[in-house]
């Protein structure tokens, strides 16, 4: 039996234990989502992460400007041969790029692109172990909401998981609770990828018959609601071994995670581009479901 | 002690839950080793060992927990819950353990760490979040976890002894 004068540190564990339960409760049947709470916990922190950042970024900033100028001419010249080689590209595809207007003029297609972004600076990353979410300075006064597709000029990041005031937190399209609605660039197979908790993201069970092979690009196909369409995604780093009618692939994400500092932020996604009907798109290798980028969503 | 350093105690206490919070997410953010460390666990087994309040402990280890649950994508309350047990345990331990032993020290920093990854993860399972740290090839990155915890605390414990020795 417990004695009296231990009781209190039971009570009071037992407490601490319920309300956390209550809170997961909340959580699972979607009802009353204490996503109030969570704000309020970001508005408290996110301030001064804001702080810490930008001391650290201050000083890395120092060794930059002063320290690593090291090779710097060299890369300058090298830069300046890339650039003229970019514009001449440029100018190349200018035509190409008016002809393809001019054709969706002809056709009634809607103006492709991504839409309304706002830029965002990464200031942390998850403080836990075992979930891949960064936190942003950006929040519900920049028009942020939960959802909105998060990408680099290199491709997706992820989509947002919780907002704040003036920040939100991010699920890495790498975090094992993250699907994906993809395609392959090249055959147009579309198929749904997941996130492995590490480096890759994982396709699980696509038919072999595709043909598809290491190195193939791989693009969001915006059927789940969240990333516009045609957006870089990944690589297939690795196939799997010949299953008896599936297998599995590997892919590295096209965008470089640890060195992730800017983002760019979906608030108004452009209008969808229509799919032609006489589209060479093969049956879809995986079912993609409408909100695919995660199982769970968060208030 | 009086009911002022009571207080700036307290304050003390919140202010330094709120830092390890953000200083585990900038370090996580800028150095990839430090994924692997779970500072706020580490804070909980240490706060646990040199107070040994049990309620104190619980309260804390919930609270810190909850501020990492706001910062990632778990559902609100998987690592309060964990944290507050873990904490609870910690100071438990040290009313009934001699906490000052290294090697009482190296069982308990990594012990907690691995049931800290078990916890998350059966609390994942069951919400239907994922395995967290048993799913696929990640029970050896829990491990790592425990080994790097430890090798920290141990630090942070022989900061403590020497400055209670100094003073």
């Amino acid at each position: 039996m417990v004695s009296k004068a231990k009781r209190p540190g039971w009570i009071a564990l037992v407490s601490v234990l319920v309300f956390n339960l209550l809170l997961l409760s909340l959580q699972t049947n979607q009802h009353g989502s204490p996503g109030f709470m969570r704000k309020l916990l970001l508005d408290i922190l996110v301030p001064g992460e804001k702080l810490v950042d930008s001391g650290v970024r201050g000083l890395w900033g120092i060794w930059d400007g002063y320290f690593a100028l090291i090779g710097v001419q060299g890369e300058n010249e090298k830069l300046r041969g890339e650039n003229d080689q970019l514009r001449m590209q440029i100018q190349q595809q200018d035509e190409s790029v008016r002809e393809a207007a001019r054709l969706r003029a002809f056709l009634g297609i809607a103006e492709a692109g991504i839409g309304k972004t706002v830029a965002a600076r990464v200031i942390g990353r998850d403080p836990s172990r075992f979930q891949q979410t960064i936190t942003i300075d950006r929040g519900q006064s920049d028009g942020v909401k939960s959802n909105d597709s998060v990408i680099t000029p290199d491709g997706v990041v992820g989509r947002v998981f919780s907002v704040a005031s003036r920040s939100a937190v991010v699920q890495l399209i790498t975090d094992a609770q993250s699907e994906i609605a993809a395609m392959f660039r090249e055959s147009r197979v579309q198929a749904l990828f997941k996130g492995t908790g590490g480096r890759e993201l994982e396709l699980n069970y696509i038919d072999d018959d595709y043909g598809i092979e290491v190195g193939a690009e791989v693009i969001t196909s915006g059927f789940d609601q969240i990333h516009p369409r045609g957006l870089p995604l990944a690589t297939i780093s690795s196939i799997g071994e010949k299953g008896e009618h599936f297998r599995m692939m590997s892919a590295r994400p096209r965008v470089d995670f640890s060195r992730l500092e800017d983002v760019l932020v979906v608030i108004e996604p452009a209008t969808p581009v229509a799919e032609p009907s006489q589209s060479p798109s093969k049956p879809a290798a995986t079912p993609a479901s409408p909100a695919v980028h995660s199982s769970r969503t968060e208030g | 002690m009086s009911r002022v350093q009571k207080i700036g105690n307290a304050g003390m206490t919140v202010l330094t839950v709120l830092a390890i919070v953000v200083v585990q997410g900038i370090l996580a953010y800028r150095f990839r080793v430090f994924r692997y460390f779970d500072l706020p666990l580490i804070y909980c087994v240490y706060y646990g060992f040199r107070m040994s309040k049990p309620v104190a402990s619980a309260f804390l280890g919930g609270g810190l927990g909850l501020l990492q649950d706001s910062l990632s994508a778990f559902p609100l309350g998987t690592n309060g819950f964990c944290k507050a047990l873990l904490c609870f345990a910690a100071a438990s331990t040290s009313l009934k353990f001699n906490v000052d032993q290294p090697i009482t020290r190296v069982f308990a920093l990594f012990l907690f760490t691995l049931a800290d990854g078990l916890l998350v993860s059966i609390l994942g399972l069951t919400m239907g979040t994922g395995g967290g740290a048993i799913s696929g090839g990640r029970p050896l990155d829990l491990i790592l976890s425990g080994v790097f915890n430890t090798l920290l605390g141990l630090m942070m414990f022989g900061f403590r002894d020497r400055y209670r020795h100094a003073t």
